[in-house]
């Protein structure tokens, strides 16, 4: 017996190595994957360094002193006069020509006037990307406004704290760690995808291949289970994904290691324990894939059907992925016994740095057990059906 | 021995074979003929197990198909009519992966496949992916993987379709030393000289029953025709005709 599956297993693994479009298939999308994610990384974080450090704000009318302030505090400030333009400040956020203005006095305050300044933020709140400067311009604007009331009330030979009977004060105590995950978010997606993908090309091959290139009747007519020929198939196609899930882990190592996330304030430091355990956490997955694909695969006449059936496993993991996502405080334990929903988590707390619950694995590796099975037993049944063989 | 009992096979409304009852003797080739469609792949397929019968049963050296089927494929050497190879697989890979899927011993199958691979004349292909391989040479490589394990029967499906003729002569040398070694051997063919110089029995299946059972000369005569190929046309034209105004 053990002979048997030795041979099935080896013959599938020769056969996958020297399938160059299925080795394209297989080892292709980690790499420009990754590619991608790094790039998506390192875009973001230019953009953010851009946007903190270059707030250009549009100002009409004079407030020589709040003007100076917000220079002060690296905010570039843009003349926009009615004198020497067509439209007013109003007119130029309406049309969409400009993203966001300040109107101050037309004439300045006399020195020593103590009327409060009418300034007015012109801004459209339907445009997304004109909150972060804005806050920034009106939290300058408020400690414009404190301070000189503070100066005034000192004048009076008052103290100023009188102006301030609650001081809010704020603390972020999430670790820098936890910061990068909110970046990282995508990434075991990234990983719950390649382990599902790895092996597709492969078990189409061994399944709808063997029906296409019609070896199936033959194969069937040796002295050999067909749950033998199924277990055998599935573990290489296991062997398989593993591989490719090693090379896509390997890949954002290097990434992860290279990609400039201090310049976004946060560490990110997946360390070599952490990859092990994420490995070690995929093996179900990938067991579970290799399972679903052979069973999906022999229920197709050729490759190119089974490619299409088999695509819609890579969207599984994308329904724990927006679960995760859109209630990130639901966690509960059972979590962990639906496949694909507790990698999800699991990877995710590994990537910043936690140490998954102990029993986690053992919840994959039992929770994996029932699907690999039952797909196997059913692949195996199809496997003999007369219009398997013969359709 | 081989013995086929009373087997009828329907897929659907069509009856593929109707209460067929055949015995191949130890030591003799028998050569199946028909036309498309009458049911020899069927027969066949019945045969290794691969489809079961509506009615009726075939035991193989007296083992019962549809109770012990790994027992009987064990015991077969089979060239079924889809003989497809495994294109990233040298030749030799080809035969040896049979080998090992018959649960030969490691240390046999080399040898095994060099006296296959010899005697068939691969020495060329042996070692080549079987990817680019002429209709003649997946032949000879299937036939090789069919029969490696030494079978105690062989039932071939058309063996010699594609093959040259000095690969011929070489399928016909083997079928017989298998005769000459106790072996059944049934073969299906559409080449009329062929079945007259090897065969030992000729039957004839027409419309899925068997029309005529004896030696080339039994069926001949029983026909009144002048050869064989007349009288198999006679045959078969005779059970379409009747088959349709039957049904």
């Amino acid at each position: 017996m053990w002979r048997t599956l030795k041979a099935v297993f080896y013959k599938e693994l020769i056969d996958a190595v020297r399938d160059k479009r299925a080795l394209r298939l297989a080892f292709l999308p980690p790499v420009y994957m990754v590619v991608f994610f790094s790039l998506g990384i390192g875009f973001a974080i230019h953009l953010q360094k851009e946007g903190q450090s270059n707030i250009e704000l549009n100002v009409s009318g004079h407030a020589p002193e709040l003007i100076a302030w917000l220079e002060e505090n690296q905010i570039t400030i843009q003349r926009h006069d009615t004198d020497n333009n067509d439209t007013d400040l109003y007119q130029a956020i309406e049309n969409g020509e400009l993203e966001f203005g300040l109107s101050l006095p037309v004439e300045p305050q006399a020195p020593g006037d103590k009327e409060p300044l009418p300034v007015t933020l012109v801004y459209n709140a339907a445009n997304q990307s004109v909150h972060g400067p804005l806050g920034t311009v009106r939290n300058l604007m408020y400690q414009f406004s404190s301070r000189q009331a503070a100066i005034n009330v000192m004048a009076r030979g008052l103290s100023p704290e009188l102006m301030a009977p609650v001081r809010i004060k704020e603390t972020n105590v999430a670790s820098e760690q936890q910061m990068g995950g909110l970046i990282l978010a995508g990434v075991p997606l990234l990983l719950l995808m390649s382990a599902m993908m790895g092996s597709m090309g492969f078990a189409a091959d061994m399944t709808a291949g063997e029906r296409e290139r019609r070896s199936l009747e033959p194969l069937l007519i040796n002295p050999t289970s067909s749950g033998l020929i199924i277990a055998g198939k599935w573990l290489a196609a296991v062997s398989l994904t593993l591989t490719v899930v090693a090379l896509t882990l390997l890949l954002l190592s290097i990434a992860l290691t290279l990609l400039p996330f201090n310049q976004m304030g946060f560490r990110v430091d997946v360390g070599a324990l952490a990859v092990l355990a994420i490995f070690a956490s995929l093996i179900p997955v990938a067991m579970i894939a290799a399972a679903l694909q052979l069973a999906l695969g022999i229920l197709s006449r050729s490759f190119k059907d089974a490619q299409t059936y088999m695509s819609l496993l890579v969207l599984l993991p994308m329904i724990p992925f927006f679960i995760v996502m859109t209630s990130p405080g639901i966690y509960a334990d059972w979590q962990l016994w639906v496949p694909l929903l507790g990698h999800q988590t699991v990877l995710k707390s590994l990537l910043l740095g936690d140490a998954a619950p102990s029993w986690a694995y053992t919840a994959f590796w039992l929770s994996a057990l029932p699907v690999v099975l039952v797909a196997l037993w059913f692949a195996g049944r199809q496997l003999r059906r007369p219009k398997v063989i013969y359709g | 021995m081989i013995e086929i009992n009373n087997i009828s096979k329907r897929f659907g409304d069509v009856r593929a074979l109707d209460n067929v009852s055949l015995r191949i003797n130890d030591g003799e080739i028998v050569g199946l003929l028909g036309l498309n469609g009458a049911g020899k792949s069927t027969l066949m397929r019945l045969m290794v197990g691969l489809l079961s019968p509506s009615e009726g049963s075939i035991t193989v050296d007296g083992i019962d198909v549809a109770q012990q089927p790994e027992v009987v494929r064990r015991a077969l050497g089979v060239l079924p009519d889809t003989a497809g190879l495994y294109k990233r697989l040298t030749a030799r890979e080809n035969i040896a992966y049979y080998a090992r899927l018959q649960g030969m011993d490691e240390a046999a199958i080399k040898p095994a496949c060099d006296n296959l691979i010899e005697l068939l004349g691969m020495q060329s292909i042996a070692e080549r992916y079987a990817d680019g391989f002429s209709l003649g040479e997946r032949m000879k490589t299937a036939l090789a993987r069919a029969i490696v394990h030494g079978p105690a029967h062989i039932l071939l499906d058309e063996p010699t379709n594609g093959l040259d003729v000095i690969t011929t002569r070489a399928v016909r040398r083997l079928l017989q030393a298998q005769k000459a070694a106790g072996k059944c051997v049934l073969f299906s063919s559409h080449l009329m000289y062929e079945v007259e110089n090897l065969c030992d029995r000729v039957v004839v299946i027409a419309g899925g029953r068997i029309v005529a059972d004896g030696t080339v000369n039994e069926v001949v005569s029983q026909t009144g025709c002048a050869s064989l190929e007349e009288a198999f046309v006679q045959l078969s034209e005779i059970k379409e005709q009747g088959y349709v105004a039957h049904a």
